[in-house]
């Protein structure tokens, strides 16, 4: 009976070091685990996110190259690109996947070339991808008559300006895309790589001479006074004074320009969304 | 007499496995501890932000040989950073907030679209080795020559 008790007590002394060992090994883990998702997945996810905002700004100048090449060829033919939305989850993990957006956007840009009797002004649409980004800041993407645009609030710069030229100083030719997205097609949100075709369609000439004074009203007025106010039009040798609003911008030339064409070119875009 | 020792014998070893199992849960709780402690100081010793900001920064010259630097997206920057300017060896250090325009610094951070310029260190065909580092962070987030 002795005996018996004796070994009771014995088994008993190892399970309780055994669960004591076990607890103490989960807790290890949790804390592990708990360490890298608090720590380390967060900085992962930032710098996966940075690096998806590159793509995405390269998959853009893509995008503006083949207009800037279709309204030069004046081919109708429908050139693809590819733009990528959202990030994929960590490996393991499964956390950190994000959904972005695509559109083709209706009319949100104007600009009015102005001289003392005449006037003229052009409303297009441009191509805008927003990200919606968890750790890393998030960023705007605008294909915007002809010029690139990087927004990140409250500020924008520009990555890529407009087709344009400047001769004899003051004889300004002007290329504005105006890119008119398909109803129904001009909008996708999600995770992915879409397509987006390109067709040109026209280009119109305008053309105003003595130009005194440019108005724009746009999202972007910053990236839009880094265009004017860049190399070329400041080596012109023009005088100006630039007034940014919160969305305009009004340039009023000392010297009116000479001769400014304006290109219009008409491009045709669709979000290629198939029924499969 | 002789059962007496046999009994004495049994008790020795009952009581020394009861020890044994005591010393065992003694180290492995001490082990646990210990690891726990080393892993809580580095952890907690350590900026939970090693990765540099993701950052783009434009670096050039104008014609007056002024540096120029654009912040072209990405995090902001703290305007306590530091900015060391190497010409021909000699290493200075720069306040990155001293460089900036007074509406740039209003919100104490370097960012998208602003740009410093710091002028009268670099002389005609001298070139300059700078690197920026994060003042919040102590960690480079640019490298690069003009």
């Amino acid at each position: 009976m002795k005996k018996d008790k004796k070994r009771k007590l014995m088994t008993n002394n190892s399970g309780v070091v055994g669960i004591v060992a076990t607890v103490l090994l989960i807790g290890l883990i949790i804390t592990f685990v708990g360490i890298v998702q608090t720590v380390h997945v967060p900085n992962w996810l930032k710098q996966k996110e940075a690096h998806h905002m590159n793509d995405v700004q390269t998959q853009f100048t893509q995008l503006k190259y083949t207009i800037d090449v279709l309204s030069l060829l004046e081919e109708h033919v429908s050139i693809a690109n590819y733009i990528t939305l959202g990030t994929e989850e960590l490996p393991v993990l499964n956390t950190g996947r994000t959904y972005d957006t695509l559109e083709i956007l209706s009319n949100n840009f104007q600009i009015t070339f102005s001289n003392a009797t005449d006037s003229f002004s052009l409303t297009t649409s441009g191509i805008l991808y927003s990200s919606k980004n968890s750790h890393f800041v998030d960023q705007i993407i605008c294909l915007e008559a002809g010029a690139l645009i990087l927004s990140q609030t409250p500020s924008s710069i520009l990555l890529g300006q407009p087709l344009f030229s400047i001769t004899n100083y003051t004889n300004v030719s002007l290329w504005l895309f105006d890119i008119a997205g398909l109803e129904g097609k001009s909008f996708v949100s999600g995770y992915g790589t879409y397509i987006l075709s390109n067709e040109f369609i026209s280009r119109t000439t305008h053309r105003i001479t003595d130009v005194t004074s440019i108005n724009i009203s746009t999202d972007y007025p910053e990236a839009w006074g880094d265009f004017f106010n860049s190399s070329a039009f400041v080596n012109s040798g023009l005088t100006y004074s630039m007034t940014l609003g919160n969305q305009t911008l009004h340039i009023e030339y000392s010297i009116s320009l000479g001769n400014f064409d304006i290109e219009v070119i008409d491009i045709h875009s669709q979000l290629a969304i198939w029924r499969y | 007499m002789g059962e007496k020792i046999k009994r004495k014998g049994k008790r020795r070893r009952s009581s020394s496995i009861a020890a044994s199992s005591v010393l065992e849960t003694l180290l492995l709780l001490s082990m646990t501890v210990g690891f726990f402690t080393i892993l809580y100081i580095s952890v907690f010793s350590f900026s939970f932000s090693q990765t540099p900001p993701a950052v783009h920064i434009l670096g050039t010259t104008s014609e007056d040989s002024s540096i120029i630097l654009y912040h072209r997206g990405g995090e902001s920057i703290s305007i306590e950073s530091t900015i060391v300017l190497t010409i021909e060896g000699n290493r200075t250090n720069l306040v990155l907030g001293d460089y900036l325009d007074n509406t740039s610094k209003q919100d104490s951070l370097w960012s998208m679209g602003e740009s410093l310029v710091i002028a009268g260190m670099l002389l005609e065909d001298q070139q300059g080795e700078i690197l920026i580092i994060d003042g919040q962070r102590n960690i480079m987030v640019f490298h690069g020559y003009v």
